[in-house]
């Protein structure tokens, strides 16, 4: 292991000299494998990606060809197998559980497909809770930086409820208030309109949109191919690899 | 359909298998308190078996020693309803051990070859002769002295001679060994020659029968037949005490075992049902989170009925490992239990045993409890709708009911914590019984920690109360007569002497002590109806008696009422004339005149003396002590003494032993809760898996994912504690109760507020520690494994 850390802190040396200055996400030669008993299963097979600060992004690509994999790579949220993941000039494959959970907290903001949200907690509650992990400002800056959030996805009005008092719009808005919470340069999306309906997710789209032309930098895996389309650029992966960008 | 369904049952179980596992254990457990209730009839068989062994007489005969020969023994043998007879001489001495001189009781009997009464049984080495002994196997295991065949030891005899006596082996019989452990002495088995060397008095202290027939009413004749035999054809005068008739079945310190036993039945009661409620809680987790495949069978085409099926089956086959493990776990703690008992209190060594009513029962409560506790859960996912079941998203829930909305108040704590006890709320059945388990384990601790404080404060409350310092006893052997009263009272140190008569007897089928007096005894005995007897009816030799408030109150007697007493020289009626509050004695005792006494057994000797010294110095009581033991062994007394100070401090620490081993059953019943505790926990960290996920997606780092649960834990911990409160104080009360109802004496009701904070540390501090497998599992997920795990 110690020498595995090496090789890759070396990689990530050689790698921050070459990339670090032009992209904001860089993704080199990565490949995972998982593994579940006996069987291997290669997900990513050498994936190359760099995405520029102020991009807007949608990952297509049929079921099961490794789009929720790369956002994973690039979240820190799985550990790539080979290759090098660089976001805003950090070596997340050389970060620790600890070290990668504290950076995404400060640097990344996550919408999930079915929202996620905490049931006892309420709107608000839900939307600070990234700076009490982060331990940003004090009470009272947090709340005002999540009550903003909340009023900027529209539910300024609905702070005290719970998730369960929400539709799956607002609910998916919280989430989006959430991500918004330590105001990352990077906001990432796993399907994040795929539970909502037409109408909603159309609206969902152009908060994201919204985001992207106040600066912020706007990953997302989608299965609809009219929303994909709306994104600045589209990168497809088929099986474990990118085939069109 | 059928083999893939009932493949499925299995499977379920291999595929999660920690989950399995640990089920399972939390069921063995459940089933293992079943076990519990082996615990009586455990220890009976064990004690039946050294009975059996030990052919303990059924028929006991206290004598001033007499000499037989042994065609005389014979006839004895020979007399109606007999089946065997021996004679046993006693003396009470000391021995020195190293610089030490040391309590001892040397029993003799005329022979070691062919016992037919009280067998003494040889562990090592070879039978005594000559002047060798045999040291008794508890010597050596109270630490008092471990000497064995090829040692010798050095015997205080009348008269200050001593014997130096070689040790021929090691033996045990129930008799010595409960002296050995109740009279604080070193017990040594002899030759009848050896007793003669040693000064004591010729003749049989003690006529040991047995008897064909065990009635009443037949031992009554024997008596009549062995005292009219006794006194036409030996220098027999009377009896020094009265017969005892050993209850069938009864052996030493079975009455003792039986009080214990009732209380522990109340422990194993509490235990079963912590064990139920895990049972129930368990299975219920087991099946709510299966709803999704429950939602998943009935859309393509299971009906309720199968896929109640597939449920029980898996409900009965995690029953059935539960149980085979718990069965054995129950066994061996039962077991474990007993040999503790045995060898602590009753100095034997019991076997394994296993008790086929308890296993069956066991095996009962373990194969139809689990499938019975799912039923309900098993129902309730049946009925669900398929879309509901297929569409859960199960972090959706909860939030909203009136508890949620209190427990938000608490705004003031960490966010973390916030979740935390939150979190409570939201598996609201599980929480519930979780919440019961640890309020059931706080409120035996409670009560425990009660009924230790209660009878050591009234144990030192009844000792305080005397006011001698030495007590002197010949139980056994030369009685204590007018010269030896002269020598008591010549010995320097001794402020006041007051002979007395003490007798166990059966009472209204209880253990009671007849206790004879000249006037009111140098101990306190507050009247709480009537009077005392005056000494003018202690001078005529009056037939009153003054109860001890304890067993007026079990037997139903008051003032007025007349008493019936088997003495030896037949029913003797005492007109009852004041009831004493004392609890001395166990407060089972009966005062009757001292004169009164004697005249009825026909002796004009004592067995005891109480003594109070001119000095209250502990090293001054303890010279004193030594010159009685010197100055009336040198007369020709085999006495034994008794210490007040040393005596409370014994007295005080063995009761505290004993309910201090009814508490240990306790801990059981915290066992089975904090599993209960564990198992609500691991099944939160589960079921949120997919949540911890989540919060470490969103910045949350291990310490904040541990505090989440941390605080979840012990929410419910401090519930539980809460709800203990009164629950201990039930209990507590329901001890004492029973304390005086089983065994007699009134050790009042304390419930000490302190206990309650000792509780609450207890609580905190020990659902922290067992909390920290479950945590553990919580902070190592992998943010990927936990947002993908379903």
């Amino acid at each position: 292991m110690e020498v595995g850390t090496m090789s890759a802190t070396l990689t990530l040396e050689v790698a921050r000299d070459r990339k670090a200055a032009a992209a904001l996400i860089a993704l080199e030669r990565v490949e995972k494998v998982y593994r579940t008993g006996k069987l291997e299963y290669p997900a990513l097979r050498g994936v190359d990606l760099e995405i520029d600060a102020g991009e807007m992004v949608a990952v297509v690509g049929p079921s099961g060809s490794g789009k929720t994999t790369i956002m994973n790579m690039i979240t820190g949220i799985d550990r790539p197998t080979g290759g090098s993941v660089m976001v805003d000039g950090q070596a997340i494959h050389a970060l620790s559980e600890e070290q990668l959970a504290i950076w995404r907290g400060r640097n990344v903001g996550i919408v999930f497909q079915f929202f996620q949200l905490l049931p006892t907690l309420t709107a608000l509650e839900n939307a600070m809770l990234p700076l009490d992990f982060a331990r940003k400002g004090s009470k009272h800056e947090r709340y005002d930086i999540a009550n903003h959030n909340l009023e900027l996805v529209g539910l300024g009005d609905k702070l005290d409820h719970l998730p369960a008092e929400l539709s799956g719009g607002e609910q998916q808005r919280v989430a989006i208030a959430r991500a918004l919470a330590s105001d990352p340069k990077l906001i990432i999306g796993d399907e994040p309109t795929g539970n909502l309906d037409t109408q909603t997710a159309a609206e969902m789209f152009e908060l994201l949109h919204r985001l992207n032309d106040e600066g912020k930098t706007v990953l997302y895996v989608t299965h609809d191919l009219d929303l994909a389309a709306r994104a600045g650029r589209i990168v497809t992966i088929r099986d474990g690899l990118v085939v069109g960008q | 359909m059928a083999s893939a369904v009932l493949k499925k049952s299995v499977t379920d179980l291999t595929r999660r298998k920690a989950r399995t596992i640990f089920t399972v254990l939390t069921l063995a457990i459940a089933v293992a308190s079943v076990g519990i209730f082996a615990i009586p009839s455990l220890m009976n068989t064990a004690m039946q078996k050294e009975v059996q062994a030990n052919k303990l007489p059924d028929l006991t005969l206290n004598l001033k020693p007499v000499s037989l020969t042994s065609a005389q023994l014979s006839t004895l043998r020979r007399l109606p309803n007999v089946v065997a007879a021996e004679g046993r001489s006693y003396l009470q001495t000391r021995v020195w051990i190293g610089d030490r001189r040391v309590k001892a009781v040397i029993i003799s009997a005329p022979s070691y070859r062919n016992q037919s009464v009280d067998v003494v049984s040889l562990t090592s080495g070879r039978l005594p002769s000559g002047s060798s002994v045999l040291s008794d196997v508890q010597n050596g295991k109270q630490g008092r002295f471990s000497g064995r065949e090829g040692s010798t030891i050095r015997i205080v005899g009348v008269g200050n001679r001593t014997v130096e006596a070689p040790v021929s082996g090691v033996a045990r019989n129930m008799v010595g060994d409960q002296a050995a452990i109740g009279l604080d002495a070193v017990v040594l088995y002899a030759t009848p020659a050896l007793l003669t060397r040693l000064g004591a008095e010729t003749g049989y202290s003690s006529l040991e029968l047995r008897l064909a027939d065990r009635s009443k009413l037949a031992a009554d004749r024997t008596v009549a037949a062995t005292r009219r035999y006794l006194k036409a054809n030996t220098s027999f005068t009377g009896f020094s005490n009265l017969p005892e008739l050993r209850k069938p079945g009864s052996y030493p310190g079975k009455e003792l075992f039986d009080q214990l036993a009732s209380i522990m039945n109340v422990f194993t009661v509490l235990a079963l049902l912590a064990g139920l409620v895990l049972i129930a809680n368990t299975m219920t987790t087991l099946i709510g989170e299966q709803r999704r495949e429950i939602g998943m069978m009935k859309a393509i085409g299971g009906t309720r009925r199968q896929i109640r099926r597939v449920y029980l089956r898996t409900a009965l086959l995690l029953g059935a490992a539960g149980s085979v493990i718990g069965v054995g776990l129950g066994l061996l703690v039962a077991n474990m239990v007993v040999r503790y008992f045995g060898s602590s209190f009753f100095a034997i060594s019991p076997g394994f045993e296993v008790s086929l009513p308890v296993v069956v029962a066991s095996m009962v409560v373990g194969l139809v409890a689990p499938p019975l506790a799912a039923l309900p859960a098993i129902r309730r996912g049946s009925r669900i709708a398929v879309r509901e079941a297929l569409e859960e998203v199960p972090a959706l829930q909860g939030g909203q009911a009136v508890a949620d909305r209190a427990l938000r108040r608490l705004s003031f704590l960490p966010r973390t914590a916030q979740i935390g006890v939150r979190s409570v709320t939201r598996r609201g059945r599980r929480s519930v019984a979780t919440v019961a388990q640890i309020a059931l384990a706080v409120g035996t601790l409670l009560s425990v920690l009660a009924l230790i404080n209660s009878v050591t404060t009234t144990t030192n409350a009844v000792w305080n109360q005397a006011r001698w310092d030495i007590e002197l006893n010949t139980v056994v052997g030369r009685q204590l007569d007018a010269r030896a009263d002269a020598v008591i009272r010549a010995t320097p140190g001794v402020a006041r002497a007051q002979p007395a008569l003490t007798n166990l007897i059966k009472f209204d089928g209880k253990d009671a002590f007849l206790n004879g007096y000249r006037g009111r005894p140098l101990f306190d005995t507050p009247i709480s109806h009537g009077r005392w007897f005056s000494t003018q009816e202690a001078a005529e030799r009056a037939p009153v008696a003054v109860m001890a408030s304890n067993l007026a109150r079990t037997t139903g007697t008051d003032v007025g009422d007349h008493v019936a007493l088997q003495t030896g020289a037949g029913l003797k009626s005492f007109h009852v004339v004041g009831v004493t509050s004392t609890q001395w004695n166990n407060g089972t005792a009966l005062y009757v005149p001292l004169q009164t006494m004697q005249t009825y057994l026909g002796i004009d000797t004592v067995n005891s003396y109480l003594i109070q010294t001119t000095s209250s110095d502990h090293a001054a009581i303890d010279r004193t002590t030594t010159r009685l033991e010197d100055r009336l062994t040198a007369a020709g007394y085999g006495i034994g003494t008794e210490v007040k100070y040393s005596g409370q401090r014994a007295n005080v620490s063995q009761n505290k032993a004993i309910s201090t081993a009814i508490g240990v059953l306790g801990l059981l019943i915290v066992a089975i809760s904090m599993v209960g505790l564990v198992n609500a926990i691991t099944m939160s960290v589960l079921e949120r898996t997919r949540e911890i996920g989540v919060l470490r997606c969103i910045g949350a780092r291990a310490r904040e994912i541990r505090r989440i649960f941390a605080a979840e834990g012990l929410a419910v911990s401090l519930f539980g504690w809460l709800l203990g409160i009164p629950v201990g104080y039930g209990l507590a009360r329901i001890f004492s109760w029973l304390m005086l109802e089983t065994i007699g004496i009134d050790f009042g009701f304390t419930f000490p507020p302190l206990n309650l904070l000792i509780a609450l540390v207890g609580t905190v501090l020990l659902a922290l520690v067992i909390m920290q497998l479950p945590l553990r599992r919580a902070v190592r997920l992998k943010p990927g494994e936990a947002i993908r795990y379903a």
